[in-house]
């Protein structure tokens, strides 16, 4: 642990002491010998330009970044979304329904039981509706997972399975997204308004919301732990 | 034989031309040091983790902010180095005197300089382009910024300032110690020294440093403020030089 | 106008002084060898010329101008010595083309001439040399600027015979060709004896002569005879030089003004009349004042122990 503490010191001096011996005229381990210097420094040049060229070239898609006040755009968005699902419209919120389920069902009680790990919590919400008899609906609705701007394609969406009068919901497959993330160097964060933009700025959007939302029939009896689901009524 | 008048301008230039020459070994260590703040960054700036509600996302965030430090460094280095006695006299094998040969040192900073702050930038694309090529990761994320040519000449402008800026730091200090070499010790206990009892008094030195130059995000202000506190640093250098004797 | 004028110099480094109130002056055109024991202050005092180093107090001026940090100078004056420092990334080729680009009358066709003479490689680097081979290039280098003032420190440390016989030729030749202001310091005095037109003997940091080269040979007499004969002629003489040697005579070394009515008498006395080569006399005229005599007295007294 305390070489590791030391280790930015360790280098540095590493790279003094380096730096030092190259360039100190008497040195014998120094490359200031010849031309050397004005060849490494073309080549290297040359180097910087071709890659330089290609990156340029390549298709990347580039993302507008936007940082902090997308950041309060979306909380925006999830109160909304929570609203709309609070009340039961969910119309509104149809652009983010990622799966449907329907079991067919005929007992009187539903034993719902949520596995949930210590991550993942699974909003639940349940709507008792004259609209169905002898099935249940979910849905699962998630707005998207933002980074600075940039929406997260991949979608997560828990697991449901039906085994005679239990509905047992289970945290999907955990998506372990890995990016690269491309940033500018310091002296051109300077000028920025926006006090640019910087790393510590990155977030992962923590307001995207989701939500499993249940359909039942209307009096069907729901066991389950009181504070696993919120009742929803349609206003 | 007739006597001849020479005009410093027209030493200066021959100095300059001669400097570039003779002082190829600047080049060396520029490109050792870059190279090497490359494999530093490779490894990434820094890394974020973050889990959501059946997420689990990691970001790596790759800059050449490194590899811009370093040649900071280089620059303070390369300055103070060609103040020793060695380079001095380099100068001194042909027709000189010690405002000649300050201009010209400047002069031909002032060109590294520039090489090296261009370099630094362009390496941002080396290391992008190895990072998108061969680390692993599915995506890519771009901040603002990348490919557009105005900011990026804004950015150059003022990684150049900065970087001729800790030259001339250099050089004075330099320049300072190479009046006793006992200063070499003393130079950095004072400034330290210094440091610790005005910040013992609530009086943050470089803390002021950072806030007046690099929270400037005015860029003409930037530009002037850099460019200002250069000419001074190298003028109290050329001050120090001309106490200084050429051969001992 | 005078090529160097030096009134009442000074220089101290640290505790000790390097030269005290040394005057002279020196006429365009000369060949001037700066003679002295080491340490006698001749480095110094060519560095100070030369602009490199300043002077406490007292004047110094070259073409009437003080050298310290003068371009003008500078532009018109070469310090060549053994320590001469160039850029470690030139090709020997590239400094002398450096040194065309800095010197106005820089003669390039002689400094490649001499340059293949000597056998030297283009590609090579200044440091890789031999210490022989880094005064011969020097020695180029200073030639071939032409230089109104070209000052060589000790410029032939490191050569063999031949190169530095081959030096002075050089030297002579270009010289006749395109006369200028050469000083040149040197242990080898004797060499040099043909080439110099003026010698400036200094010690301990002031000057203790300075006349031509022909009035230098003759400048002193050596006397041997008996001691208390050669005594009584010394009264009212300037001895330069003393020694005792066995059988009690004793040899002197005196300044030349003897009167012929004088020679005659030292003759009837039995004094041996010799002349005293120009560089035993500069080692004479350099003796230490202490009277610490000769290196035989270190012997002679560690024997008596």
């Amino acid at each position: 642990m305390i070489v590791v503490a030391f280790m930015p010191i360790l280098i540095l001096l590493a790279v003094f002491i380096a730096m030092s011996l190259l360039i100190k005229k008497s040195s014998r381990f120094g490359f200031g010998r010849g031309k050397i210097g004005l060849w490494m420094l073309m080549g290297y040049a040359a180097l910087l330009v071709v890659s330089a060229v290609i990156f340029l070239a390549i298709p990347l898609g580039s993302t507008e970044l936007k940082g902090q006040e997308n950041d309060r755009d979306a909380e925006r968005k999830s109160q909304q979304f929570y609203e709309a699902v609070q009340e039961g419209r969910l119309d509104e919120i149809e652009e983010w329904r990622i799966q449907e389920w329907s079991f067919p069902f005929d007992e009187e009680q539903l034993n719902l039981q949520v596995l949930e790990n210590d991550v993942n919590g699974i909003n639940l919400f349940i709507e008792r509706t004259d609209d169905l008899t002898d099935t249940l609906e979910a849905f699962y609705f998630q707005t998207p997972l933002m980074i600075n701007g940039y929406e997260v394609e991949e979608k997560y969406m828990p697991a449901l399975s039906m085994d005679m009068a239990t509905l047992s919901v289970y945290p999907g497959e955990k998506l372990n997204l890995k990016y690269k993330m491309f940033g500018s160097e310091f002296p051109f964060r300077l000028f920025d308004e926006e006090g640019g933009y910087a790393w510590g700025d990155t977030t992962v959007s923590h307001w995207n919301g989701s939500a499993l939302y249940i359909r039942v029939p209307e009096g069907l009896d729901v066991v389950a732990d009181q504070n696993a689901y919120t009742e929803v009524g349609p206003s | 034989m007739s006597l001849i008048e020479v005009q410093t301008s027209e030493v200066v230039k021959k100095q300059i031309g001669y400097k570039w020459k003779a002082y190829t070994g600047v080049f060396t260590s520029l490109v050792v040091i870059q190279i090497l703040g490359l494999l530093f960054s490779l490894n990434g700036s820094g890394s974020m983790g973050s889990g959501r509600t059946g997420y689990d996302v990691n970001i790596t965030y790759y800059t050449a902010d490194i590899v811009v430090g370093f040649t900071i460094f280089w620059g303070f280095l390369t300055a103070f180095l060609l103040t020793t006695k060695a380079y001095r006299e380099d100068d001194f094998a042909f027709v000189t005197n010690r405002k000649t040969s300050t201009l010209s040192t400047i002069a031909f900073l002032f060109m590294i300089c520039v090489i090296g702050a261009l370099t630094a930038l362009l390496s941002s694309f080396a290391l992008k382009l190895l990072a998108y090529f061969m680390l692993p990761g599915e995506e890519i994320l771009l901040t603002q910024g990348v490919g557009d040519v105005g900011p990026w000449l804004i950015g150059m402008l003022a990684t150049f300032l900065i970087v001729f800026l800790f030259s001339s730091l250099g050089y004075l200090a330099g320049m300072i110690v190479q009046l006793n070499k006992m200063l070499v010790i003393i130079l950095p206990v004072v400034v330290v020294g210094l440091m610790i009892l005005l910040y013992r008094s609530g009086f943050q030195v470089q803390v002021y440093f950072f806030e007046f130059f690099f929270e400037e995000s005015n860029a003409w202000l930037f530009t002037l403020k850099t460019l200002a506190a250069t000419t001074i640093f190298y003028a109290l250098a050329v001050l120090v030089s001309n106490r200084l004797e050429v051969k001992q | 106008m005078k090529a160097i004028k030096c009134k009442d110099l000074n220089k101290r480094f640290y505790r000790k002084n390097a030269l005290n109130d040394l005057s002279f002056s020196i006429e365009e055109n000369k060949i001037v060898g700066v003679i002295g024991r080491n340490g006698a202050g001749k480095t110094t005092l060519l560095k100070i010329i030369a602009g490199l180093l300043k002077e406490k107090s007292g004047i110094v001026e070259v073409y009437g101008r003080r050298p310290f940090n003068n371009l003008f100078v500078s532009a018109n004056t070469i310090y060549i010595d053994d320590a001469m420092n160039f850029p470690a990334a030139l090709t020997l080729k590239e400094i002398l083309e450096e040194g065309k680009r800095f010197y106005h009358q820089w003669d390039h066709d002689l400094a490649l001439r001499l340059f293949d003479y000597f056998g030297f490689d283009p590609k090579q680097l200044h440091n890789e040399l031999s210490k022989g081979k880094e005064s011969t290039f020097n020695m180029i280098v200073g030639l071939a600027s032409r230089s109104p003032l070209t000052i060589f420190d000790e410029p032939t440390t490191g050569m063999d015979a031949a190169v530095r016989k081959d030096f002075y030729r050089a030297l002579l030749k270009d010289y006749l060709a395109h006369p200028r202001t050469i000083l040149l310091s040197t242990h080898h005095l004797e060499e040099m004896e043909d080439l110099l037109e003026e010698v400036l003997v200094i010690h301990e940091g002031a000057s203790r002569l300075h006349t031509s080269m022909d009035d230098l040979k003759e400048y002193g007499v050596g006397l041997t005879g008996k001691k208390n004969v050669v005594d009584s002629l010394l009264i009212e003489k300037e001895i330069i030089w003393i020694k005792e040697q066995a059988f009690d005579s004793c040899y002197a070394v005196i300044k030349n003004d003897f009167t012929d009515q004088e020679y005659r008498r030292m003759q009837e006395a039995g004094i041996q009349v010799s002349p005293v080569k120009a560089n035993d006399l500069c080692i004479y005229l350099t003796e230490s004042e202490h009277g610490k005599g000769s290196v035989d007295d270190v012997f002679d007294r560690s024997a008596d122990v």
